[in-house]
C-alpha cells in the first residue's frame, strides 16, 4: 500500500520524459520554421518596397527621357532639358549614396530611397542616341551569409548628348 | 479473537489485491490514452512543420523565378535599346548557340528579319533571353521590336 504513490510518480515521470524527449526536437524544429517564415515575410515586404521604388524611378526617368531634348551628365548628377507643360524646363537627378533626388526648376523635389538598395548609373553612347543604364543593386541582409547581391540593369534611351537631327524610329 | 483477526486479515489482503488489479487496469487504460493523445499531437505538429517548409520552399521558388524573369526582360530590353541607339549593329547579331544552358547561365539570342510594307526601312528584331534556374526549369522571355536598318538610317 505504501509503494503505490511511488509507482504512480514513476509512471508519470516516465511518461513525461518520453513525451519531452520526442516533443522537444519537434518543438525546436517548429519554432525554427516559424521564425524562418516570419523573417521571410518581413524580407518579402522589404523586397516589394525596393521593387516599387525601382519601378517608380524608372517610370519617372523614362517619361523625362521621352520629353528630353538634350542632357548633360557629370559624376553624380544628370541634367535633362525636357519639354513640359510650361515649355522647356530643366530636370536634375542627383545620385547620392542610397538616394536619388529629382529637382525641377519650379522647386519640385522627389526622392527615391529604399533600405539595402544601391544605385549607380552608366552611359553608353551611340550614333542614334545614348543609353543610360541604371544599375539597381539589391544588397543581401546583413546576417545572411552566402547570398549574393542581385543586380537589375534598366536601360533608358536618351537623345545624343550633342543636339542632332532626329532619326526615324519604330515602336516595339 | 484469533479467528476473527485472521478473517479480517484475509479480507484485507483480498481487498488489497482487488484494488491493485483495478489500479493496474486503470493505469493501462490511462497510458494508452496518453500515448494516443501524444501520437496525435506529434502527427499534427509534423504535418504543420511539413506544410510550413513546403510554403517556404514554394515561395522561394516563385520569387526566384519572378526575379529571373524581371532580369531577363531587362536584359532583352537592353539588347533592343542598344540596337535602337546604334551601339550594337543590327547586322552583327551573335550566332545562336547550340550548347545546352548550364545552371545560372544566361543566354540572349537575337534574330533579325527585314521589315515589310510600311516597315520596309526598318529591321524586325526578336530578342529571346533564357536562364536555367534549376535542372528542370528554364525561364524564357521574348521581346521584339522594329529598329532602324543599319544602311542609311543613321543621320
Amino acid at each position: 500500500m505504501m509503494r503505490r504513490p511511488q509507482r504512480k510518480r514513476g509512471y508519470f515521470l516516465g511518461t513525461l520524459l518520453l513525451v519531452l524527449s520526442l516533443a522537444a526536437p519537434v518543438a525546436v524544429l517548429l519554432g525554427w520554421v516559424l521564425i524562418r517564415a516570419i523573417s521571410l515575410q518581413h524580407l518579402a515586404a522589404e523586397h516589394t518596397n525596393r521593387v516599387a521604388v525601382m519601378d517608380s524611378l524608372t517610370r519617372r526617368l523614362s517619361l523625362d527621357a521621352l520629353a528630353c531634348q538634350h542632357y548633360a551628365r557629370s559624376a553624380g548628377d544628370l541634367t535633362l532639358e525636357t519639354y513640359g507643360q510650361s515649355g522647356l524646363q530643366t530636370v536634375r537627378y542627383d545620385l547620392e549614396h542610397g538616394v536619388v533626388r529629382r529637382t525641377t526648376a519650379d522647386g519640385d523635389v522627389w526622392e527615391w530611397r529604399a533600405r539595402r538598395l544601391v544605385y549607380t548609373w552608366d552611359v553608353e553612347s551611340g550614333p542614334r542616341g545614348d543609353l543610360l543604364l541604371l544599375h539597381f543593386v539589391e544588397q543581401p541582409p546583413p546576417h545572411a551569409s552566402g547570398v549574393l547581391p542581385r543586380t537589375y540593369v534598366v536601360p533608358i534611351l536618351l537623345p545624343p548628348s550633342q543636339p542632332a537631327p532626329t532619326a526615324t524610329e519604330g515602336g516595339s | 479473537m484469533c479467528g476473527a483477526a485472521s478473517s479480517v486479515s484475509v479480507l484485507g489482503t483480498r481487498r488489497s489485491v482487488e484494488r491493485r488489479r483495478v489500479w493496474h487496469a486503470r493505469r493501462r487504460v490511462g497510458r494508452g490514452f496518453v500515448i494516443v493523445e501524444f501520437l496525435g499531437f506529434l502527427a499534427l505538429t509534423l504535418a504543420l512543420l511539413v506544410l510550413l517548409t513546403l510554403l517556404i520552399v514554394q515561395y522561394a521558388q516563385v520569387r526566384r523565378e519572378l526575379d529571373t524573369r524581371r532580369q531577363l526582360y531587362l536584359a532583352a530590353e537592353t539588347a533592343l535599346q542598344r540596337m535602337r541607339a546604334g551601339i550594337s549593329s543590327v547586322d552583327s547579331e551573335p550566332a545562336a548557340e547550340e550548347t545546352p544552358l548550364r545552371a545560372g547561365q544566361t543566354e540572349v539570342q537575337i534574330t533579325t528579319t527585314p521589315g515589310k510594307e510600311a516597315w520596309a526601312d526598318m529591321t524586325h528584331v526578336q530578342v529571346v533571353a533564357r536562364k536555367r534556374i534549376s535542372s528542370r526549369r528554364i525561364v524564357e522571355v521574348e521581346l521584339s521590336g522594329y529598329v532602324p536598318s543599319a544602311s542609311g538610317a543613321v543621320p
